[in-house]
């Protein structure tokens, strides 16, 4: 769990840190559609250099990325192969029943190798430089328009702030009563799968109750600081673009306007 | 069989940016059968010093000697079962970790987790309930409708019920009111009394002068102090030193300038005592 | 002189559901303003449910008799907002009351839900943060901070919207000596400073031994109001609900047995320092 790079946030002091989350959010999600306007070889390697350039510019170890990309390795050659050994056309160099490699396979799989982990060294980019409080003030940000067809996005932000500010602390719970468990001689890791499953309550149904507690703690809390829902309610944290979301919007727009330019039609 | 440390290390994350050192070069040795305290601020290590007595968490570096095993860096999983059946571990809030249907199959759970029948998980659950002073009926009972003080209870009764050799408690009593509290205390100190090695983490200094025979203070996870209270509390200086307290009635005692104490006082009537031969003389 | 009661409560019982026995039982007690009040029991008293009637949390059970005012104003539904705008409540659990993801978000929690805005909140947030000492964390998340350090962002966060009351409730059982001792001069320096009447919710009788007034709660009934003096010179009474004397009048107590003569007003420590030094000069 803990080798999950995505979503964690490391301190850093870069351009990109200092960019609004709202813009760098959209970028990325833009950014993984775009990614599927580049099809030749020139418009990966622009794609290539652009993200080369975001990454260089976060000032983070390649070791940090790296931890981003590795646990879905496996996942980028398994698709990166099934490209290579399904897909027919042009050349065919090798074939063995239903298995064949042409030209047009390892085009495509090298191509679908580059985009998948272009993908993922960009929402590492983000999510690393990007404390997830942040990510989720650009997330109301965006949701903002579904306000119109009366969604509560008020709410949902707040839920979504408290549970983020809630993640070490049940984690901390889990550790607790896990050692407690153990020095009573529970055993986690070891048995098949039914003793695995029966080992869980011992875990769960305390760390069910206290949260509830936590939760119930938390809203007593905070009706007596005078919650009364989203109505009326000022906002201490705002987003304030800056010109360093200048140069995003500028970067951006020129690799979508080289993308365009490029590509194959 | 005594507890022995030797240059024990434990390092928090090594190899990565939040590395952090635990506990630093620690070496001691204890004997069986005692009331020992645990004694540092938050963060000086207590708590990670008590995690290594039942090897949940395993030193980096240096040797464990508990309970006729040694708990090292390479030690198996296997082992630790065993050592956890002479060594338990009673965390803050132990309320916390309640989850059967009933008290008494609560209780019974550490018991047949260490080989106990059912039958005999069960006979010592209801031993036990009634030991650490709740009403037999309660057994029957779901753990979630009891009071937070009985809750505590069942929770310390789930590990005495297999009656460890060394039993280690974090403040056991915190959020106790004085009466429960003081219940709690006495059950300890018969259960050291009654041949059994108890470790106990606390704040509290006049716990220390009342129970303790052996005392190990931490700092930043190094041992600046083993010793008797007797010996801790007979030198202000040091105390303030490390910022710890001097048990009540010697703070009082400490301020009775015309008096002469032969031993700083340590309790109600030691100081009661001194404070009469003061005024016979 | 007749201090002006900030609270008063008239016949005020709670039932809580499911329940036969009403966990307050038909409580009247009055709070003068700017005083420091302790309620004392043992746990399961009532003393919680106190505080949480205090502030409309709990609805008392319904009786014409009841009233429960609060800085002259009579808690209803329609006064239950102005009246926590008034009483800033700390809980005992530090972590279970930090709801912002920062130092400042979680000060700054009070001031948005009452519309503030922002450019004002940025001066109450960073003001209110200094006081209690923790200006150099004001980005920091909880999970960095001590027990200690998030009952003063507790604080710090009650501070900033400006009550006139603020309740410990049980605010220091789950801190460690030092944690207890720097909350409750903070406590005593901000009441001092602000004119607030604070309440401590307790079953620290060292704590309760500093109040100005302690009330003393059994089952849900109050079954004493006094002075620190009034209250632990009747040793008997606080043994039978559970506590323990304040540590001067426990030894106060053993003087007595061992026939060295206290004087019956002797009831601090400096009274009786002051007592035992002049015996032994006077031999």
């Amino acid at each position: 769990m803990s080798k999950i790079i995505i979503g964690r946030y490391i301190p850093g002091d870069s351009i990109i840190y200092k960019m609004d989350p709202r813009g760098k959010l959209l970028a990325t999600i833009l950014f993984i559609f775009f990614i599927f306007l580049a099809n030749n070889w020139l418009t990966y390697t622009i794609t290539v250099a652009f993200s080369l350039v975001a990454i260089l510019a976060t000032k983070l170890k390649a070791k940090v990325l790296w931890d981003g990309v590795k646990p879905l390795i496996w996942l980028i050659f398994f698709t990166s192969l099934l490209q290579l050994f399904f897909t027919t056309g042009g050349k065919t160099y090798w074939s063995w029943t239903i298995f064949t490699i042409s030209s047009y396979g390892l085009t495509n799989a090298t191509y679908v190798f580059i985009r998948f982990t272009l993908i993922i060294l960009i929402s590492t980019v983000m999510t690393v430089t990007t404390m997830p409080l942040e990510i989720a003030d650009a997330m109301e940000w965006l949701l903002t328009p579904l306000k119109l067809f009366k969604v509560p996005v008020d709410k949902i932000a707040l839920v979504m702030s408290i549970a983020l500010r809630f993640v070490p602390t049940l984690f901390d719970e889990v550790l607790k009563i896990m050692n407690a468990q153990r020095s009573r001689g529970a055993d986690f890791n070891s048995g098949g799968l039914i003793k695995r499953a029966k080992a869980i309550a011992p875990l769960l149904v305390p760390l069910f109750i206290s949260s509830l507690q936590t939760a119930i703690d938390l809203s007593t809390a905070m009706e007596s600081r005078g919650y009364r829902g989203s109505e009326g309610r000022s906002r201490y944290r705002v987003l304030k673009w800056s010109k360093y979301d200048l140069a995003n919007l500028f970067f951006f727009v020129i690799l979508v306007a080289l993308l365009l330019i490029f590509r194959t039609h | 069989m005594a507890i022995e440390f030797k240059h024990v290390n434990y390092i928090y994350s090594p190899g990565s940016p939040l590395e952090k050192k635990g506990l630093d070069d620690i070496s001691f040795k204890l004997e069986e059968n005692k009331f020992i305290t645990l004694v540092g601020h938050t963060g000086s290590g207590k708590s990670t010093l008590m995690q290594h007595f039942n090897a949940l968490l395993k030193p980096t570096s240096g040797e464990i000697d508990i309970a006729g095993m040694t708990i090292d860096s390479h030690s198996n999983n296997r082992q630790l079962k065993e050592l956890r059946r002479h060594v338990s571990i009673v965390f803050q809030f132990p309320e916390s970790q309640l989850f059967e249907n009933t008290v008494l199959d609560d209780i019974a759970f550490g018991p047949k987790n260490f080989g106990y029948s059912e039958k005999e998980a069960l006979d010592l659950a209801e031993e036990w309930l009634i030991k650490v002073g709740l009403d037999p009926e309660v057994g029957k009972k779901s753990p979630f409708d009891l009071s937070g003080g009985q809750m505590r209870r069942v929770a310390i009764a789930g590990v005495l019920a297999y009656q460890p050799d060394i039993l280690c408690l974090d403040e056991p009593a915190a959020g106790l009111d004085p009466n429960a509290k003081k219940q709690m205390m006495q059950l300890f100190s018969d259960y050291q009394k009654a041949g059994h090695t108890v470790i106990l983490v606390t704040h509290n200094m006049n716990d220390v002068a009342d129970y303790a025979d052996d005392v190990l203070v931490l700092e930043q996870g190094k041992l600046v102090k083993q010793a008797t209270p007797r010996e801790l509390f007979s030198d202000p200086q040091w105390l303030k030193d490390h910022y710890l307290d001097m048990p009540t009635a010697g703070q009082f005692a400490m301020q009775l300038k015309n008096y002469k104490f032969g031993e700083n006082p340590l309790s109600l009537d030691e100081l009661v005592a001194g404070i009469r031969k003061n005024l016979k003389r | 002189m007749e201090k002006k009661k900030i609270i008063s409560f008239k016949n005020v019982s709670l039932t809580y559901p499911e329940t036969k026995k009403p966990a307050v039982d038909n409580v009247s007690f009055d709070i003068a303003e700017g005083s420091w009040t302790a309620i004392i029991g043992h746990n399961g008293s009532g003393k919680s449910t106190i505080t949480r009637l205090i502030n409309g949390l709990l609805v008392p059970d319904n009786n014409p008799d009841t009233s429960i005012i609060v800085d002259g104003i009579t808690l209803t539904d329609d006064t239950i907002w102005d009246v926590r705008d008034r009483v800033g409540i700390v809980f005992q659990n530090p972590d279970n009351q930090f709801v912002g993801a920062t130092v400042a978000d979680d000060v700054a929690f009070g001031l948005e839900n009452r519309g503030i805005p922002r450019s004002e909140m940025l001066d109450i947030v960073e003001e209110s943060v200094r006081k209690v000492g923790m200006a150099s964390y004001m980005n920091a998340e909880p999970a960095n901070l001590s027990g200690g350090q998030k009952q003063r962002v507790a604080i710090a966060g009650i501070l900033a919207v400006k009550p006139k009351i603020i309740i410990l409730d049980e605010a220091t059982s789950m801190l460690d000596p030092n944690g207890r001792d720097s909350i409750l001069s903070l406590v005593r320096e901000m009441k001092a400073e602000n004119n607030l009447t604070v309440i401590s919710i307790t079953h620290d009788i060292d704590e309760a031994d500093e109040a100005d007034d302690v009330i003393v709660l059994d089952d849900g009934v109050i079954i004493d109001q006094g002075s620190p003096e009034k209250i632990f010179n009747q040793p008997e009474m606080i043994e039978r609900i559970g506590l323990e004397e304040p540590f001067i009048f426990k030894l106060k107590q053993k003087l007595i047995e061992a026939g060295i003569e206290i004087p019956d007003s002797v009831n601090k420590q400096e009274e009786l320092l002051e007592v035992l030094w002049q015996l032994n000069s006077n031999m």
